[in-house]
């Protein structure tokens, strides 16, 4: 058996890249904005939005079995001000909207919003005269969790897909221009 | 039973035998004259005793197929209860578009709220009676529940009601001074959908302005274009804490108006799971009073309780908060293996638990002190339409479930536990029994839970899947059950069961087609809420929040 010899000497590129490898090379603002991402994942405030049975599903995934704990998203907050995921869960009906609308808006950026189960996200079963058709006609929404009610495994995943988008930055409510000048 | 008779003859003296009938065992119908109403409603209050107005339904005739008898476009239908004799009376009247209702609020205090009702749904006045609405928002155009409105048209509101409106103060006859407060439906007391502004001087309350509709889904609307088997998710989602008994209430209501009878099984399964829907009720209502009388620790003990019991239902059905476990006709399925014997293993730990609790919370002074405020008499409450644990509460005993026994709630043995007061505390202490007693029905029915089959409804029970597979005829029933859905006889009912909150009645109309003609849900939520500004009027905001949390209202069942 020959033995294969390897076409590229690894040591070799190693040495070449090192500088590259031992030193970060950033802006400081861009560090800045890297710090700000990774703790905003680790402490999100939470403002629930329920109206209806999603609602309950929400208090009852803070219960026993299914800790919102664990996601590190367990204080809720029911202040806008003060909190920066928005959690709609329920029927949003046009008599309502106004009302989301403001609590969106009184939410200091950067913030983050949630649409729970399918009457959030498209109106779901009712499709009538007085449901808005998905909270998206009112306020931006990052990400959607299907079901009706959705279950508490797919609450959690909703919150760990949020928690990946935050973490690369990802905003609906703010155009990517206003992100980069951010920065 | 000799008294209803001689009621009967009372009233039939009065209004002649061609105006009134008795269509049902204790329901009678009353065809009024629009002219003479006033006068038939003093007569039923003050001479017979109807005193709990249950509801004031309208229906619009424009497209009913069989043609308009009457030749008037409307009808309203009003429901009241005599609670001596247990005598439900139908009061009808006709009239077309140009035509007014005289108001009878002086009557009965919990008519404002229907007959705003039936102005946003219908258009119809009231005398005396201002355009307000209650269901749809104040920029709303139309009458989404005539039969010529789009069901699809969407108008939006471009910005919320302001805090304590001038007209309405002007309305209300309510002062222009004082300090008004705003609690909005994004207030976590008001569970998401109620709005309630208070006028205070200091920390007393002066007045209140409710302002509900903001969970109005259109479910009776939506209801005209569905089959009946089509609607049972929706009644889902109208008390969501309590999905199961809604699934009843309508079952029963259409199998009364198709008059089937349904197997010993889904009886007895319909019990069981309604009762276990009850006790969730009950436990999310208590948990939140806890939680939001402060003592938030005190919502984990009864969520976990709750969360025990859900498991049943999902290991049922899927699902524990829309659980869609009954069919027309009888349940979805039978139940799983051991189910059984789980049931009954988790009834004995929720009782224990109870007990627990109960030590935790009962005799507690600061729970006494938080509690023992807002008392309601027992005639405001039946002036107001209450019914269930409230109306219990204030020391009246009345449950459908004891009174008019439907299913086999007249074997089982349980006690109707009641209040005094009508306080908070009261409230309280006969949720917590109610509980006890559920689980006591629970384990006496499982204890002699029927065999056999349980869709045993020719015509209406879709056929077993094996007999689908294997047999022709059986497969062209299935196909023609699931397309066209079950047809019902022309008629109409109001039909009631014993909901978590109260008396949860349905009323069907049916002009013999596969969907309903008109449907209307009598939520209990609907009078309790209504009673909260009178009942807090003079009273500390704190004990306002104790209040409104004890009437445990639903917004998905207060709106629909
Ligand atoms: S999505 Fe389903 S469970 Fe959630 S609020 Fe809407 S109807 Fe209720």
């Amino acid at each position: 058996m020959s033995k294969v010899k390897p076409t590229r000497d690894f040591a070799k590129i190693e040495e070449e890249f090192l500088l590259e490898k031992l030193v970060l090379t950033t802006k400081a603002s861009g560090l800045i904005d890297w710090l700000k991402r990774r703790s905003q994942v680790n402490s999100l405030w939470t403002f629930p939005f329920g109206t209806s049975c999603c609602a309950l599903e929400f208090m009852s995934l803070s219960g026993e079995t299914q800790s919102a704990g664990e996601l590190g998203a367990d204080l809720t907050r029911h202040s806008p001000e003060r909190s920066d995921l928005l959690v709609v869960g329920g029927t949003i009906t046009e008599k309502q909207a106004p009302i989301l609308k403001s609590v969106y808006e009184k939410m200091e950026g950067p913030k983050w919003v949630i649409a729970m189960g399918a009457c959030a996200a498209s109106g779901g079963p009712y499709n009538t005269y007085s449901v808005v058709q998905g909270v998206s006609s009112i306020i931006p929404v990052d990400v959607y969790i299907p079901g009706c009610p959705p279950s508490a495994e797919a609450v959690i995943a909703g919150f760990h897909l949020m928690k990946e988008r935050i973490l690369k930055g990802a905003q609906r409510g703010v155009l990517p221009e206003t992100i980069e000048k951010g920065l | 039973m000799g008294n209803s008779r001689e009621l009967f003859q009372k009233c039939e003296d009065q209004f002649g035998n061609s105006r009134l009938t008795e269509y049902r065992p204790m329901e009678w119908v009353l065809v009024a004259d629009l002219e003479k109403l006033q006068e038939d409603f003093s007569f039923l209050k003050v001479h017979c005793q109807f005193n709990l107005l249950l509801d004031i339904c309208g229906v619009d005739n424009l497209s009913k197929k069989e043609g308009n008898l009457s030749g008037k476009r409307f009808e309203i239908n009003y429901h009241i209860l005599n609670l001596e004799e247990h005598i439900r009376i139908r009061v009808k009247v006709y009239l077309d578009e140009k035509e007014s209702l005289p108001s009878i609020t002086a009557l009965w205090k919990g008519a404002e709220w229907f007959e705003r009702e039936v102005w946003d749904m219908y258009g119809i006045l009231f005398n005396g009676r201002p355009k307000e609405r209650i269901l749809t928002h104040h920029e709303f155009i139309g009458h989404p529940l005539r039969k010529d409105f789009d069901p699809k048209k969407r108008i939006p509101l471009s910005s919320p009601l302001p805090l304590a409106p001038h007209d309405t103060r002007k309305l209300r006859g309510l002062p222009e001074d004082g300090h008004w407060l705003n609690i909005d439906p994004s207030h976590p007391i008001t569970k998401g959908a109620l709005r309630v502004m208070v006028n205070l001087e200091g920390e007393k309350i002066k007045d209140v302005l409710l302002e509900i509709g903001y969970l109005h889904r259109g479910f009776e609307k939506l209801c005209e274009g569905l089959n009946y088997n089509q609607i049972i998710p929706y009644t889902d989602r109208l008390n969501y804490c309590s999905a199961a008994l809604n699934n009843i209430g309508w079952c029963k209501a259409v199998e009364e108006l198709m008059e089937i009878e349904i197997s010993e099984r889904a009886k007895a399964l319909r019990m069981v799971f309604g009762e276990l829907a009850r006790v969730i009720d009950h436990l999310i209502s208590l948990g939140t009073m806890a939680e939001d009388l402060g003592a938030p620790t005190g919502l984990w003990f009864f969520m976990e309780l709750r969360e025990r019991i859900s498991k049943l239902f999902t290991s049922y059905c899927g699902g524990s908060v829309n659980p869609s476990l009954t069919r027309v006709g009888g349940m979805s399925h039978d139940l799983p293996l051991g189910w059984v014997n789980d049931c009954l293993n988790t009834v004995k730990s929720v009782e224990h638990s109870m007990d627990d609790l109960s030590k935790m919370f009962s005799q507690l002074p600061w729970w006494m002190d938080k509690t023992r405020v807002c008392p309601i008499e027992a005639k405001d409450a039946i002036e107001w339409g209450f019914t269930g644990p409230c109306l219990r509460a204030c020391g009246i005993n009345y449950d459908l479930r004891k009174v008019s026994p439907y299913y086999y709630y007249g074997d089982v043995e349980f006690e109707v536990p009641l209040g005094s007061k009508g306080d908070v505390y009261d409230k309280y202490l006969v949720r917590m029994e109610e509980i006890r007693q559920s689980l006591k029905i629970i384990t006496q029915v499982l204890d002699y839970l029927p065999v056999g089959r349980l869709n045993i409804v020719d015509g209406v029970s879709l056929p077993e899947k094996s007999e689908v597979y294997k047999d022709k005829k059986a497969l062209d029933k299935y196909r023609s059950l699931i397309r066209d859905g079950i047809k019902v006889k022309p008629g109409e009912i109001y039909s009631a069961i014993e909901g978590a909150n109260g008396e949860l009645g349905f009323y069907i109309q049916s002009d013999g087609g596969n969907t309903p003609y008109r449907v209307k849900v009598r939520p209990p939520c609907f009078p309790l809420f209504q009673s909260f500004s009178e009942i807090v009027k003079g009273n500390y905001l704190s004990d306002a929040y104790a209040t409104l949390v004890s009437l445990n209202i639903v917004p998905g069942e207060l709106d629909r």
